[in-house]
Protein backbone atom coordinates (compact mmCIF):
# COMPACT_ATOMS: atom_id res chain seq x y z
CA UNK A 1 0.00 0.00 0.00
CA UNK A 2 1.63 3.21 -1.03
CA UNK A 3 0.19 6.82 0.51
CA UNK A 4 0.11 9.38 -2.54
CA UNK A 5 -0.98 11.71 -0.06
CA UNK A 6 2.66 12.11 1.25
CA UNK A 7 5.91 11.98 0.09
CA UNK A 8 4.63 10.89 -3.77
CA UNK A 9 2.60 13.91 -3.58
CA UNK A 10 4.83 16.16 -1.64
CA UNK A 11 2.80 19.60 -2.51
CA UNK A 12 -0.03 19.17 -0.04
CA UNK A 13 -3.11 18.86 -2.56
CA UNK A 14 -3.28 15.14 -3.22
CA UNK A 15 -5.62 12.78 -1.03
CA UNK A 16 -4.60 9.25 -2.63
CA UNK A 17 -3.15 6.28 -2.37
CA UNK A 18 -2.28 2.83 -4.51
CA UNK A 19 -3.26 -0.61 -3.11
CA UNK A 20 -1.15 -3.35 -5.39
CA UNK A 21 -1.38 -7.34 -5.05
CA UNK A 22 1.06 -10.02 -5.77
CA UNK A 23 -1.52 -12.33 -6.71
CA UNK A 24 -4.82 -12.28 -8.78
CA UNK A 25 -6.94 -13.87 -6.63
CA UNK A 26 -10.57 -14.01 -5.26
CA UNK A 27 -9.47 -11.47 -2.40
CA UNK A 28 -8.04 -8.93 -4.97
CA UNK A 29 -11.44 -9.25 -6.96
CA UNK A 30 -13.43 -8.83 -3.77
CA UNK A 31 -10.99 -6.06 -2.96
CA UNK A 32 -11.11 -4.64 -6.41
CA UNK A 33 -15.25 -4.49 -6.15
CA UNK A 34 -15.09 -2.78 -2.80
CA UNK A 35 -13.53 -0.03 -4.44
CA UNK A 36 -15.89 0.20 -7.26
CA UNK A 37 -19.09 -0.59 -5.22
CA UNK A 38 -17.75 2.23 -2.92
CA UNK A 39 -16.88 4.97 -5.59
CA UNK A 40 -14.17 5.24 -4.11
CA UNK A 41 -12.46 6.58 -6.79
CA UNK A 42 -9.95 9.55 -7.43
CA UNK A 43 -11.47 12.97 -8.47
CA UNK A 44 -10.05 14.33 -11.78
CA UNK A 45 -8.05 17.08 -9.75
CA UNK A 46 -6.68 14.68 -7.47
CA UNK A 47 -5.41 11.97 -10.43
CA UNK A 48 -4.16 15.56 -12.48
CA UNK A 49 -2.21 16.73 -8.79
CA UNK A 50 -0.89 13.31 -8.60
CA UNK A 51 -0.05 12.57 -12.45
CA UNK A 52 1.63 16.07 -12.30
CA UNK A 53 3.86 14.74 -9.54
CA UNK A 54 4.43 11.30 -9.92
CA UNK A 55 6.04 12.55 -13.81
CA UNK A 56 7.65 15.58 -12.21
CA UNK A 57 10.50 13.05 -10.53
CA UNK A 58 9.50 12.11 -7.32
CA UNK A 59 12.79 10.99 -7.33
CA UNK A 60 14.50 13.80 -7.08
CA UNK A 61 11.83 15.18 -4.09
CA UNK A 62 12.94 12.04 -2.32
CA UNK A 63 16.97 12.37 -2.93
CA UNK A 64 16.49 16.26 -1.37
CA UNK A 65 14.37 13.95 1.56
CA UNK A 66 16.58 11.90 1.98
CA UNK A 67 19.56 14.17 2.33
CA UNK A 68 18.14 16.43 4.82
CA UNK A 69 16.78 12.78 6.61
CA UNK A 70 20.41 12.09 6.34
CA UNK A 71 21.88 15.44 7.53
CA UNK A 72 20.05 15.60 10.13
CA UNK A 73 20.44 12.46 11.91
CA UNK A 74 24.18 12.88 11.52
CA UNK A 75 24.04 16.43 12.74
CA UNK A 76 21.92 15.83 15.44
CA UNK A 77 22.37 18.27 18.57
CA UNK A 78 24.02 16.93 21.84
CA UNK A 79 20.81 17.63 23.65
CA UNK A 80 19.26 14.64 21.12
CA UNK A 81 18.11 11.73 23.22
CA UNK A 82 17.99 9.91 20.38
CA UNK A 83 17.96 9.58 16.66
CA UNK A 84 15.45 7.35 15.24
CA UNK A 85 16.80 6.95 11.82
CA UNK A 86 17.80 3.63 9.88
CA UNK A 87 20.04 5.49 7.73
CA UNK A 88 22.39 5.34 10.79
CA UNK A 89 24.51 2.62 10.78
CA UNK A 90 23.60 2.50 14.97
CA UNK A 91 19.86 1.77 14.28
CA UNK A 92 18.58 -1.50 15.05
CA UNK A 93 16.93 -1.92 11.98
CA UNK A 94 19.80 -0.49 9.74
CA UNK A 95 20.65 -3.84 8.49
CA UNK A 96 17.49 -5.06 7.44
CA UNK A 97 17.11 -1.48 5.67
CA UNK A 98 20.47 -1.62 3.66
CA UNK A 99 18.92 -4.97 2.50
CA UNK A 100 15.66 -4.70 1.50
CA UNK A 101 15.47 -0.73 0.53
CA UNK A 102 17.47 0.82 -2.56
CA UNK A 103 18.67 4.19 -3.30
CA UNK A 104 18.23 5.29 0.78
CA UNK A 105 16.63 5.31 3.83
CA UNK A 106 13.34 7.50 3.30
CA UNK A 107 13.16 11.10 4.19
CA UNK B 1 -16.33 -14.40 11.18
CA UNK B 2 -13.82 -11.32 10.82
CA UNK B 3 -11.32 -13.20 12.41
CA UNK B 4 -7.97 -11.73 13.61
CA UNK B 5 -5.69 -9.47 12.55
CA UNK B 6 -1.96 -8.43 13.69
CA UNK B 7 -0.62 -5.48 13.45
CA UNK B 8 2.46 -3.16 14.59
CA UNK B 9 2.55 -2.01 18.21
CA UNK B 10 3.67 1.13 16.09
CA UNK B 11 2.18 2.04 13.22
CA UNK B 12 0.30 4.67 11.73
CA UNK B 13 -2.08 6.50 14.28
CA UNK B 14 -4.97 7.07 11.90
CA UNK B 15 -5.27 2.74 10.86
CA UNK B 16 -4.27 1.96 14.50
CA UNK B 17 -7.30 3.88 15.78
CA UNK B 18 -9.42 2.25 12.81
CA UNK B 19 -8.32 -0.84 14.24
CA UNK B 20 -9.31 -0.06 17.93
CA UNK B 21 -12.70 2.18 17.65
CA UNK B 22 -13.74 0.85 14.63
CA UNK B 23 -12.81 -2.81 13.47
CA UNK B 24 -12.55 -4.12 17.65
CA UNK B 25 -15.83 -2.91 18.31
CA UNK B 26 -17.55 -4.95 14.89
CA UNK B 27 -15.54 -7.95 15.93
CA UNK B 28 -12.14 -8.35 14.46
CA UNK B 29 -9.64 -9.09 16.93
CA UNK B 30 -6.71 -7.37 16.80
CA UNK B 31 -3.32 -7.87 18.39
CA UNK B 32 -0.21 -5.84 18.35
CA UNK B 33 3.43 -7.46 17.95
CA UNK B 34 6.37 -4.97 18.52
CA UNK B 35 8.03 -3.97 15.35
CA UNK B 36 11.23 -3.83 16.27
CA UNK B 37 11.50 -7.97 16.90
CA UNK B 38 10.37 -10.29 14.32
CA UNK B 39 10.79 -12.99 16.78
CA UNK B 40 7.46 -11.28 18.36
CA UNK B 41 5.51 -11.13 15.30
CA UNK B 42 6.47 -14.92 14.54
CA UNK B 43 5.45 -15.68 18.30
CA UNK B 44 2.19 -13.56 17.90
CA UNK B 45 1.27 -15.21 14.30
CA UNK B 46 1.70 -18.87 15.43
CA UNK B 47 -0.27 -17.59 18.81
CA UNK B 48 -2.92 -16.10 17.40
CA UNK B 49 -3.14 -17.15 13.68
CA UNK B 50 -4.56 -13.79 12.55
CA UNK B 51 -5.84 -14.10 9.20
CA UNK B 52 -4.41 -10.75 7.87
CA UNK B 53 -0.58 -9.41 9.12
CA UNK B 54 -0.17 -6.16 8.80
CA UNK B 55 3.47 -4.28 8.17
CA UNK B 56 4.83 -0.85 7.74
CA UNK B 57 8.40 -0.29 7.09
CA UNK B 58 9.58 2.21 8.10
CA UNK B 59 6.94 2.31 10.97
CA UNK B 60 5.54 6.08 10.97
CA UNK B 61 6.13 7.55 13.40
CA UNK B 62 9.44 5.84 15.24
CA UNK B 63 11.16 4.09 12.27
CA UNK B 64 11.04 0.65 13.24
CA UNK B 65 12.07 -1.75 10.26
CA UNK B 66 10.62 -4.93 9.74
CA UNK B 67 11.84 -7.53 7.23
CA UNK B 68 9.34 -7.68 4.42
CA UNK B 69 11.10 -11.36 3.41
CA UNK B 70 10.86 -12.70 6.93
CA UNK B 71 7.14 -11.28 7.65
CA UNK B 72 6.10 -13.06 4.34
CA UNK B 73 7.05 -16.10 5.36
CA UNK B 74 5.59 -15.96 8.48
CA UNK B 75 2.70 -14.97 6.51
CA UNK B 76 2.66 -17.86 4.46
CA UNK B 77 3.67 -20.28 7.52
CA UNK B 78 0.55 -19.83 9.17
CA UNK B 79 -2.09 -19.14 6.56
CA UNK B 80 -2.24 -15.20 6.59
CA UNK B 81 -2.44 -12.81 3.94
CA UNK B 82 0.36 -9.69 4.80
CA UNK B 83 -0.33 -6.47 3.97
CA UNK B 84 2.39 -3.87 3.89
CA UNK B 85 2.19 -0.21 4.67
CA UNK B 86 5.17 1.56 2.28
CA UNK B 87 4.28 5.28 3.22
CA UNK B 88 7.32 5.99 4.23
CA UNK B 89 9.57 3.87 1.81
CA UNK B 90 7.90 4.63 -1.09
CA UNK B 91 8.00 2.31 -4.30
CA UNK B 92 10.47 4.05 -5.33
CA UNK B 93 13.00 3.22 -1.85
CA UNK B 94 11.52 -0.40 -1.64
CA UNK B 95 10.58 -1.72 -4.90
CA UNK B 96 8.93 -4.77 -5.10
CA UNK B 97 11.90 -7.55 -5.51
CA UNK B 98 12.36 -6.51 -1.85
CA UNK B 99 9.99 -8.83 -0.63
CA UNK B 100 10.95 -11.87 -2.92
CA UNK B 101 11.69 -14.74 -0.60
CA UNK B 102 15.60 -15.23 0.29
CA UNK B 103 16.76 -18.33 -0.76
Amino acid sequence: MHSATKYLNGHSDVIAGALAAARDDALWQSIRYIRVAAAASSGLRVVAAAARDTHAAPAGRLRLLQRDGNRAALRAPPEALHVLYPGLASNPGHAVAARQMSGGFGG
Amino acid sequence: MPGAVLAPRNMYWALRKWLLDFAKPRGLAVEFYDNASIDDLAAKARAVKPRGIWIETPANPTWEVTDIAAASAIAREVGAVIGIDSTVATPLLTPRSSSAPRS
